[in-house]
C-alpha cells in the first residue's frame, strides 16, 4: 500500500535531504508526543469569488460562511488559542494548504497551528488513487490552481518525506460540500499517513444558512471548550434535522484497530499521534437518514 | 449576516411586489412602540378561537394517513406550501387566520433552572455555569446542559454518546420509535411533555473503514437516533427548534438526548389571510435577494418550498413563532457549491412584522455577542 504515496507525478517530494535526513530531523525536532496545549490556529472563507483566478471565479457567492468562522474564531480566542491568520476571499490562496515540498506554502499558513478550517465550496473528484476532495479558493498563490486538491495536502508531518518543515496540525475543518465524502480514506490518505489525527466535514452538500451559522462555534464549545470526545463534538453541532446537512468525519490509525479507537476516543486534549507513525487505515462516520 | 436587515429586504421586495406601503407600515408601527407586550394587551381580547387554518393541511391528519409510525419528515410542510398556493389560486386564502405567538420565557437563572431539571431527572451534582450552558455532570457520566439563551436541553452519557461500537445489525426502527416517544415521555419537563407528537425522521450514524487504497469499506451502524416534531394549531414547526431527538446505542440503550421545546405563551398577533404572501412571490423575492447577494441561482435548483412555523435552533433568543416559508436549493449535479436555506417570513401584516423583526434583532445581537473575541482579516 505504501505506493500510494506516489499518488502523481507532483506527489514525490522534492526535498533535498532525503528521506532518511528529514524523518530523523523530526524525530529530533519533536520527540515524543505532548499533550495538547493552546495552539495557533488559521482560518479561511469565502463569502464572494470575484476577482478570483480563472478556475475559481464564477462560483456562487456565499452569504454566512464569515459567520461561521468568526464564531470558531472567537471561540477558539476564548480557549486561549491563538489566531494566525484569517483570510478572506481575494486573500485565500490554494497553496496555503498545498504541501511545501511540492510548490505549496502550508509550513506559513496552514500548518504552522493546530487548526485549520475553511469554509466555502467544495466538491469531490477522482483520480488514480480514487475520491478526491477540492475546494476553490480564489488565488493559486505559489502552487499551480487556485482549486486545492486533497492528494497534494501533507498537513501534521513530523517525520517522513515530507518533513523537511515538519507540521503542527491536528485537526482540519472542511466547513464545504463534499469534505468527508463517501471514500474518505481515499480523498485523505496521503494528507493524514504521516500527520493530521482527525478531519471533520460533510458528506454531500452542506448549508449556507443563517440557521447553521453557528455549527463551527458549537463545536469548538463541545471540542475545545467542554473536551467532549472529537467525534460526538462534531455530530452534536452539525445537528440540525430540518437543514439535513450530512456531517462526516475521518480519523486514521496504523491499524484498523487503532483507527477505530482514535475515531471513538481522541479528545483536543489528547496528545498527537506518535511521531514516525504512519497511518494507513482509515475509521469515519457519518449518518443516514 | 444582518437577519434583520435581510428580512427588512425581503420586506422591502415584497412591498413593491405587492403591498406597495409595507415598510413604511413596519416603520410606523415600531414608531408607535408596538412591542410584543404592547401589541398583546391591545389585542388581549384574542383567544386561541381567532384562528382559522381551515384549507391548509393538518400534520395530525396526514400522520395518521401515512401511518403515526412513518416518519413524517417535511412532508406536512412541503404540502402546506402547495396547499397554501391553491387556497391563493382560489381566493380561499382570505378566511385564513394564523397566529402569532410569543413563547414562554427563558428560565431567568439558568442554574436554578438546570438544578431543577437535575434533581427531576435524579442526576446528582452542583450546577455550574459553563459558557452559555448551565452544566450538571452525575457521577454515572450523565451530563445535562441547559443553554441560557434557548432553553434547549441537552443531556448525554458521556463515555457513549457517539463512542459505542458498531453492529452491523440493530433494531428495527419501530423499536427505536416505540422507545423514543416512550422516554420522551418519561423525561421532558411537565410543560413540554406534550409538545411532540409526530415522528419527524430516523436517523442512522454509520462507521465506516478501510485502508488507504481500498475502494469499499465496511459499514456498521453504532447510533440511532430518533426526532420527534412539534405543531402549532396542527401546521408543522420549521427550522432547527421544536423538535426532541432520542439517542440510541445500537442495541437500544438511551445515550443522550436533545429537546428544543419551549411552549407558547400567548396568542399576540393574528394574520388575516389576505395578508399572507403568496408563495411565488415570497420565492420570488428571496430569489431576487439572493441574486443581489451574488448567489448565482443558474448553478441550483429549488429541492425544498415549504411553509410553517418557524422555530430557531439551541442557541437562539427567540421569543416570537410566525409563519415562513422555508426554501433549500440545491446544487445541480456535480456541481460543488452549497446548497442554500432560507427562512422568510410568510406576512406583511405590520404589527406581525415589527415583532419577528425586534426578535431577529435580538438573536443578531446575540450572535455578534458570540463573535466578539473574533480577529481582523489578515491582508496580504
Amino acid at each position: 500500500m505504501f505506493n500510494r504515496i506516489r499518488r502523481n507525478s507532483a506527489s514525490i517530494p522534492r526535498t533535498p535531504l532525503g528521506v532518511g535526513g528529514v524523518a530523523l530531523l523530526g524525530l529530533l525536532a519533536f520527540g515524543a508526543p505532548r499533550v495538547a496545549r493552546a495552539g495557533g490556529y488559521t482560518l479561511n472563507y469565502m463569502t464572494s469569488y470575484s476577482g478570483c483566478d480563472s478556475g475559481c471565479k464564477g462560483n456562487s457567492s456565499l452569504s454566512y460562511t464569515d459567520d461561521q468562522i468568526n464564531q470558531l474564531d472567537s471561540a477558539l480566542n476564548d480557549y486561549g488559542h491563538t489566531l494566525l491568520h484569517k483570510f478572506s476571499n481575494q486573500n485565500t490562496w490554494s497553496s496555503d494548504l498545498v504541501e511545501d515540498n511540492l510548490g505549496g506554502q502550508d509550513q506559513l499558513y496552514s500548518d504552522n497551528g493546530f487548526l485549520f478550517a475553511f469554509s466555502g465550496h467544495g466538491g469531490a473528484g477522482t483520480d488514480s488513487g480514487g475520491q478526491t476532495f477540492l475546494a476553490p479558493f480564489c488565488k493559486k498563490g505559489t502552487s499551480s490552481s487556485c482549486t486545492m486538491l486533497s492528494p497534494n495536502a501533507r498537513l501534521g508531518e513530523q517525520t517522513g518525506p515530507f518533513a523537511l518543515n515538519p507540521g503542527k496540525i491536528k485537526y482540519l475543518i472542511w466547513a464545504t460540500c463534499f469534505s468527508v465524502d463517501t471514500a474518505p480514506n481515499n480523498q485523505w490518505d496521503q494528507t493524514m499517513r504521516y500527520g493530521t489525527e482527525m478531519i471533520f466535514g460533510y458528506r454531500g452538500t452542506s448549508a449556507d444558512s443563517s440557521t447553521t451559522d453557528e455549527v463551527l462555534g458549537d463545536f469548538a464549545d463541545a471540542a475545545f471548550g467542554d473536551n467532549d470526545q472529537l467525534r460526538a463534538a462534531w455530530f452534536w453541532a452539525i445537528e440540525d434535522w430540518w437543514v439535513d446537512d450530512t456531517g462526516a468525519m475521518v480519523a486514521s490509525g496504523a491499524t484498523e484497530s487503532e483507527a477505530i479507537s482514535r475515531r471513538a476516543n481522541l479528545r483536543a486534549s489528547s496528545p498527537r499521534r506518535a511521531a514516525g507513525a504512519i497511518h494507513t487505515w482509515f475509521a469515519w462516520s457519518w449518518h443516514e437518514g | 449576516m444582518n437577519h434583520q436587515r435581510a428580512l427588512r429586504t425581503v420586506c422591502l421586495a415584497l412591498s413593491a411586489l405587492l403591498f406597495a406601503a409595507c415598510a413604511a407600515d413596519v416603520e410606523t408601527d415600531a414608531a408607535k412602540s408596538s412591542t410584543e407586550s404592547s401589541v398583546a394587551e391591545s389585542r388581549g381580547s384574542l383567544v386561541r378561537g381567532a384562528v382559522d387554518t381551515t384549507g391548509l393541511v393538518s400534520v395530525a391528519e396526514l400522520a395518521k394517513k401515512v401511518g403515526l409510525d412513518t416518519a413524517l419528515g417535511d412532508r406536512a410542510a412541503l404540502e402546506n406550501y402547495r396547499a397554501l398556493e391553491g387556497l391563493i389560486a382560489s381566493g380561499a386564502h382570505e378566511r385564513l387566520a394564523l397566529g402569532i405567538y410569543s413563547l414562554q420565557s427563558v428560565a431567568s437563572d439558568p442554574l436554578s433552572a438546570a438544578a431543577a431539571r437535575a434533581k427531576t431527572l435524579s442526576l446528582r451534582g452542583e450546577p455550574v455555569k459553563r459558557g452559555r450552558y448551565a452544566v450538571v455532570s452525575d457521577p454515572s457520566g450523565l451530563e445535562l446542559r441547559l443553554n441560557a439563551d434557548s432553553g434547549s436541553e441537552f443531556m448525554q452519557d458521556l463515555s457513549l454518546f457517539h463512542a459505542s461500537p458498531g453492529e452491523s445489525l440493530v433494531p428495527d426502527d419501530l423499536r427505536f420509535v416505540t422507545a423514543a416517544r416512550k422516554y420522551a415521555q418519561s423525561v421532558l419537563a411537565a410543560q413540554v411533555v406534550g409538545m411532540p407528537n409526530y415522528l419527524y425522521k430516523v436517523r442512522h450514524y454509520v462507521n465506516g473503514e478501510a485502508p488507504e487504497a481500498q475502494s469499499g469499506a465496511k459499514i456498521t451502524t453504532y447510533q440511532v437516533a430518533v426526532a420527534l416534531g412539534t405543531t402549532i394549531d396542527d401546521l408543522p414547526v420549521i427550522g432547527a427548534g421544536g423538535k426532541v431527538a432520542v439517542h440510541f446505542g445500537p442495541t437500544g440503550k438511551v445515550i443522550g438526548y436533545e429537546a428544543g421545546l419551549r411552549p407558547l405563551s400567548k396568542l399576540v398577533d393574528v394574520i388575516p389571510g389576505k395578508e399572507l404572501i403568496p408563495p411565488s412571490v415570497a420565492r420570488s423575492a428571496i430569489e431576487k435577494q439572493l441574486s443581489g447577494r451574488g448567489v448565482d441561482l443558474t448553478r441550483y435548483r429549488l429541492t425544498r418550498a415549504e411553509f410553517g412555523y418557524a422555530r430557531l435552533g439551541r442557541d437562539s433568543a427567540q421569543n416570537v413563532v410566525a409563519p415562513h416559508y422555508g426554501y433549500v436549493w440545491e446544487p445541480r449535479e456535480g456541481d460543488g457549491s452549497k446548497k442554500l436555506v432560507e427562512l422568510v417570513p410568510a406576512f406583511t401584516s405590520a404589527n406581525a412584522l415589527a415583532l419577528v423583526e425586534r426578535d431577529a434583532a435580538l438573536d443578531n445581537k446575540r450572535k455578534a455577542a458570540r463573535m466578539g473575541a473574533s480577529g481582523a482579516l489578515t491582508e496580504r
